[in-house]
């Protein structure tokens, strides 16, 4: 599955959900760990990543820091306290509509059955 | 992974450069993000990579993520959330010390003159971090100007004009201080001028302090 317009209402959980595993991420590489994790199911464009990024800094869920590479500076991401406490909120609201929509989907279906 | 060589990392940069853009946050995020993906693949595909990346970073792109970006850039917010946060009993003591200090000093203080020169301490605090901020940015931005020469347009921080301007407007008050006749008409500064001195000095020690903390954890995320 490619459809970029399903991805675009999970992302900003998406990448919360990645930081929280992991302490500090810079942008290629929370897209080349979703497509790790899906196994190229799933790839998160540019176009859509770093301004999800910029937002999620500006509402004070992401903090960032720079760091010198070799001859270049990286930008990495970490969440903040508030983010810490996003991702739980984020995280119920993107299972319960998985859940929902499942039911949509197949009526029959049960919450834990395979 | 493998290690760009010179000739391709100039390409980069060239391609770059094509995208004018002045902030160098973005423009360093976007350099990361070229060098780290292109690292992937053999040379042989170089130019069929770059060609992809291109394709994703337009012009119009990262013009859009440079004005979102400078867009959400809020000084007084931050400087806000500081101060919010610098209300610990600890600081409210520190705070009571200065106030003392001051008005102690405003006091003793036996000439207009004086008072003048007390008033002007903390204006002259914020003239000293205008230069420290300008020295730390030009050591910060030299090296990536270096690197992207020829781009189209400056490359600045898209943090020193907002930072820069709120360290430099208190400045004005310099005037008011020096000439209260010229902007304040009838002005009778002898009967308030100790009050207020305490008053302004402590509120601007305050205010300076408060952008210094900023400044320190701005530092840290952009390249001021």
């Amino acid at each position: 599955m490619s459809n970029n317009n399903l991805i675009k209402g999970s992302l900003q959980t998406i990448i919360l959900k990645l930081l929280e595993e992991n302490e500090k991420m810079y942008g290629y590489e929370i897209t080349q760990r979703v497509k790790e994790l899906t196994e190229g199911e799933i790839k998160i464009t540019e176009g859509a990543l770093y301004p999800a990024l910029h937002k999620l800094e500006a509402e004070g869920l992401l903090t960032t820091e720079i760091q010198q590479v070799d001859n270049r500076v990286r930008k990495y991401y970490s969440l903040t306290k508030n983010g810490q406490k996003e991702v739980s909120a984020k995280m119920s609201e993107l299972q319960s509509f998985v859940g929902n929509l499942q039911r949509i989907l197949d009526p029959e279906w049960k919450p834990g059955l395979a | 992974m493998r290690q760009l060589t010179d000739i391709e990392l100039q390409e980069i940069r060239k391609a770059i450069m094509r995208k004018e853009i002045s902030s160098a946050e973005i423009l360093m995020e976007v350099y990361d993000h070229y060098i780290s993906h292109l690292q992937e693949f053999p040379k042989e595909e170089f130019n069929e990579q770059l060609f992809e990346l291109e394709q994703k970073f337009t012009y119009a792109y990262c013009h859009a993520l440079q004005a979102k970006f400078h867009k959400n850039i809020d000084i007084g917010k931050a400087q806000w959330m500081v101060i919010k946060k610098y209300f610990c009993t600890s600081r409210i003591l520190f705070l009571a010390g200065i106030l003392a200090v001051v008005n102690f000093v405003a006091t003793q203080a036996r000439t207009e003159q004086e008072i003048k020169f007390l008033l002007m301490s903390p204006l002259a605090l914020l003239f000293m971090m205008h230069l420290a901020l300008g020295y730390q940015w030009l050591k910060r931005i030299l090296p990536i100007k270096k690197s992207f020469k020829g781009n189209g347009v400056p490359i600045k921080s898209s943090l020193m004009t907002p930072l820069s301007m709120r360290l430099l407007w208190p400045l004005l008050l310099a005037n008011l201080i020096f000439y209260p006749k010229i902007v304040l008409e009838n002005f009778d500064s002898e009967s308030i001028l100790p009050a207020a001195a305490v008053m302004t000095t402590v509120l601007l020690l305050f205010y300076a302090i408060s952008l210094m903390e900023v400044w320190k954890i701005k530092s840290k995320s952009a390249l001021v």
